[in-house]
């Protein structure tokens, strides 16, 4: 201790390090305070300027109801197609090395950068009626512009990567040797795949629909723009709350209030739903 | 009968090693760390592909790069006790041990990984999970795991390695038993001379990808083929010049003075191996 | 119960827009007010050149659907100047308050617009056809309403077989001109001025005489401005001078009645 102090100059040095660690879990605590109170002042000014009539009444209301119904329906497909499609893609990626994996994996994740609207644009010039593949789209008598299917596209295209991420995370954090042992008793790389990989990786995969599916409720740019909004077929929660605040702010409020309760009863329940997997499985 | 003939690449390693271990036996891989051992365990396995190379195990070819053959790990048949173990975290003992069996219902398997685990000890664990167990627990419940399926070669990497020194002993008795009754070819790699005595029939000083002696445990010792083998066996290498002297010993001058005779024929300058 | 949130957010926002200002606004340059203008989507071209021809100051552009804008107004947010394509939502906004008297600066003509290639409408009778895709604006924002206008003028008949075509009833005219230039609907109803910003990609289609609503655009400075000397100088340029001829070359009319 003493030789590292007069390596360091004299005891001035220790001095001055003790003063900055001191001054350090403060500021810590500081930013995190301020991000929390930044963050949940608007949740807190929904339920604050909601009043429980106008929550009641915005309930019985058809559009408000029907606009409900639609986002649960839409996110419930697109999550479980993303969840379908996007498990053994993660697991590809977190498992494999081959050449391009880096460009693939920027690719999956580009969607995260890309703006909502952008989102929507693209959707359209690659779907729409004269998109890209637009045409042969059609062709195949499917139609997805202005039509419900035509949301769950656009909520699988920009929550998807939110899930896929994750899960790969939580693949590449599995102990490889797992997997090798499970192979070795015999196991397939498919039944490793569903007996070892995703038992292990259920809290991160658990996460990410979390996310996803969080992403996917508040959808709005890319559905307005590749789905447009109509009461009952296209227009989500979201399209609603948008439609409603210019002429209803109260009703706007009040299903803002129900679309961000719905949105935290489903965090919690994934993470607790994920936690119980945790407590039940890997407490390595 | 496992033959192993293997010759890859791996990272800055070049293996090139050819094997074979007769049923009832074990060899014991013995080298330093990065030496290419447990390479070898995964050849055989089935998880390491070589460039080159053919395993077969009583007769069955389950590699055979110049035929294209390459059979999967889950159809090999080896019990393989991984370093650490490798215990799925997110299932119970017994549940572990059951993984690889697939005959009967749930719970005639139930009653064969009991019946295993009861067999190293461990009835009273086997709803613990992994994560809960000591390490020599662990151990037992790796080896009890690799065994139900009765494998047709057992493959284990630093199996006490990761045990404390108390049970250590213990457990290398008890295995050491297990291997002889299991009747099957065996492959242990371990990087602790001692332990590669105490468990292999054969013990193989393995460095730099390649095996540099094969030999019993006694032969190594009474003659290593070189000094690593000779530092690595245990013994305390000096270098000297030798002389035969006319009493039909040769006589060594050491480098750090002093001198020791030996009953090996030499001359000019040497390595003496000294067992302290 | 909103008393106290609002304080608590406004207190934050301050913090956030000090914090903003303090790194943009340079001592060098001199003091060239920012004028804030919420206007309707349907000016956006219009109003673009003339913030940037104003001479009173650096005009900033805010475009959305005008009841959008009427709303963020009765939330608190105050632009200097409020143009939208209507004259009942100024109107309204001044009955509460909240902004100056109103004027009326420019007109516009409501179309069908369908995409330049389309063939599937011809005319207004097209519209209730079977498998005619349309999009409207939705009802609140004034291309919305002025559509609905139009159809409240038809025989019920027509008009529910139209509104079976609907799509999308878009938050913005934007949002329309936007499905029918991808060729998502086969027509919607929108403004002249729309269909010529899009260089000849849409065709306008006129609607009969007897049923043309009259699109008359108000503007109005927002009561609590910042700087309403700009703002009322912005507003009379929109009634005579470099605004109101910027309107008429994009193919505003004039102030019905005016």
């Amino acid at each position: 201790m003493s030789a590292g102090a007069t390596l360091l100059g004299g005891p001035a040095a220790p001095v001055r390090r003790r003063v900055v660690r001191a001054g350090f879990a403060p500021l810590l605590v500081a930013a995190l305070a301020a991000l929390i109170a930044f963050l949940t002042l608007p949740v807190v000014a929904i339920f604050v300027d909601t009043s429980p009539g106008a929550l009641v009444s915005s309930l019985g209301d058809e559009a408000v109801l029907s606009a409900l119904r639609l986002s649960l329906e839409c996110t419930l497909i697109a999550v479980t197609i993303i969840v379908l499609v996007g498990t053994p893609a993660a697991y590809l990626l977190a498992t494999r090395r081959f050449p391009g994996r880096t460009i693939v994996v920027t690719l999956v994740e580009l969607p995260l950068v890309l703006p909502p609207a952008v989102a929507g644009i693209g959707l359209l010039a690659a779907l729409g009626p004269r998109g890209l593949v637009g045409g042969a789209v059609a062709d195949a008598g499917i139609e997805l512009a202005l039509q419900t299917a035509g949301v769950v596209v656009a909520l699988v295209f920009v929550a998807a990567p939110f899930f896929v991420r994750q899960a790969q995370a939580a693949f590449e954090a599995i102990d490889h040797s797992w997997l090798d042992a499970s192979r070795t008793l015999g196991a397939s790389e498919a039944r490793t795949f569903l007996r070892v990989a995703v038992p292990a990786a259920a809290p991160g995969l658990g996460a990410g629909l979390a996310l996803a599916w969080g992403r996917a409720l508040g959808e709005f740019g890319a559905t307005i723009m590749f789905a447009g909004s109509l009461r009952g077929v296209t227009q989500t929660a979201p399209l609603a709350i948008y439609e409603l605040f210019s002429g209803d702010f109260d009703g706007a409020l009040a299903l803002s209030a129900v679309l961000v309760a719905v949105a935290a009863a489903l965090l919690l329940s994934v993470k607790l739903l994920s936690g119980a997997a945790i407590l039940g499985g890997a407490a390595r | 009968m496992l033959l192993v003939e293997a010759r890859t690449r791996l990272g800055d390693l070049d293996l090139d090693v050819a094997l074979s271990v007769p049923a009832g036996t074990c060899l014991a891989l013995a080298g330093p760390s990065g030496a290419g051992k447990t390479s070898v365990l995964r050849v055989v396995a089935g998880l390491t592909r070589p460039a080159g190379g053919r395993v077969s195990c009583d007769g069955e070819t389950w590699l055979d790069t110049a035929r294209g053959i390459d059979v999967p790990p889950e159809d090999r048949g080896c019990g393989y006790v991984f370093q650490e173990y490798a215990l799925f975290g997110h299932l119970r003992a017994w549940q572990n041990v059951a993984y690889g069996l697939r005959d009967g219902t749930r719970a005639q398997r139930r009653a064969r990984a009991l019946e295993l685990l009861d067999r190293f000890g461990l009835a009273a664990r086997a709803d613990a999970r992994p994560g809960t167990l000591s390490g020599g627990e662990r151990q037992r419940v790796a080896l009890a795991r690799a065994l139900a399926r009765r494998p047709r070669v057992l493959l284990l990497d630093e199996p006490l390695s990761a045990l404390d020194p108390r049970t250590r002993a213990g457990a290398g008795r008890e295995l050491a038993g297990v291997l002889r009754e299991a009747g099957v070819p065996a492959v242990l790699v371990t990087h602790d001379f001692t332990e590669a005595a105490l468990l292999g029939d054969r013990v193989g000083v393995i460095d730099g990808g390649r095996v540099v002696q094969e030999g019993t445990p006694a032969d190594l010792a009474a003659a290593p083929a070189s000094s690593f083998v000779a530092d690595f066996t245990g013994a305390v290498v000096l270098t000297g010049t030798a002389r035969r002297r006319p009493d039909g010993l040769t006589h060594v001058a050491l480098d750090g003075g002093g001198e020791v005779v030996s009953l090996d024929a030499g001359e000019g300058a040497v390595a003496v191996s000294v067992y302290p | 119960m909103r008393r106290r949130a609002v304080p608590l957010a406004a207190a934050l926002l301050a913090l956030v827009l000090a914090a903003c200002g303090g790194g943009g606004g340079g001592g060098d340059q001199p003091a060239r007010p920012a004028l804030t203008v919420s206007a309707a989507s349907s000016l956006k071209d219009a109003f673009t050149a003339y913030g940037r021809a104003f001479p009173g100051a650096e005009v900033r552009l805010s475009f959305a659907g005008s009841d959008d804008l009427a709303a963020q107004i009765r939330q608190g947010v105050k632009p200097d100047v409020f143009a939208a394509a209507n004259t009942k939502l100024p109107d309204a906004l001044a009955h509460e308050g909240l902004v100056e008297r109103p004027r009326v600066f420019a007109g516009n003509e409501l179309v069908i617009a369908v995409p330049a290639d389309g063939h599937g409408v011809a005319g207004l009778g097209d519209l209730g056809r079977r498998g005619v895709k349309l999009a409207l604006g939705a009802e609140g924002v004034p291309v919305g309403d002025y559509a609905r206008q139009v159809l409240g003028r038809l025989g019920a008949a027509q008009r529910d077989a139209v509104l079976a075509n609907v799509r999308s009833n878009e938050p913005d005219v934007k949002g329309v001109v936007g499905k029918l230039v991808q060729g998502v609907v086969d027509a919607g109803l929108v403004y002249r001025t729309d269909v010529t910003a899009t260089d000849g990609r849409l065709r306008a289609i006129p609607l009969p005489d007897a049923l043309r609503p009259q699109v008359a655009y108000g503007v109005a400075v927002v009561r609590g401005a910042r700087h309403p000397a700009q703002a009322r100088a912005f507003v009379a340029g929109l009634i005579r001078g470099r605004g109101a001829a910027e309107l008429r070359r994009q193919g505003f009319l004039p102030a019905p009645g005016a």
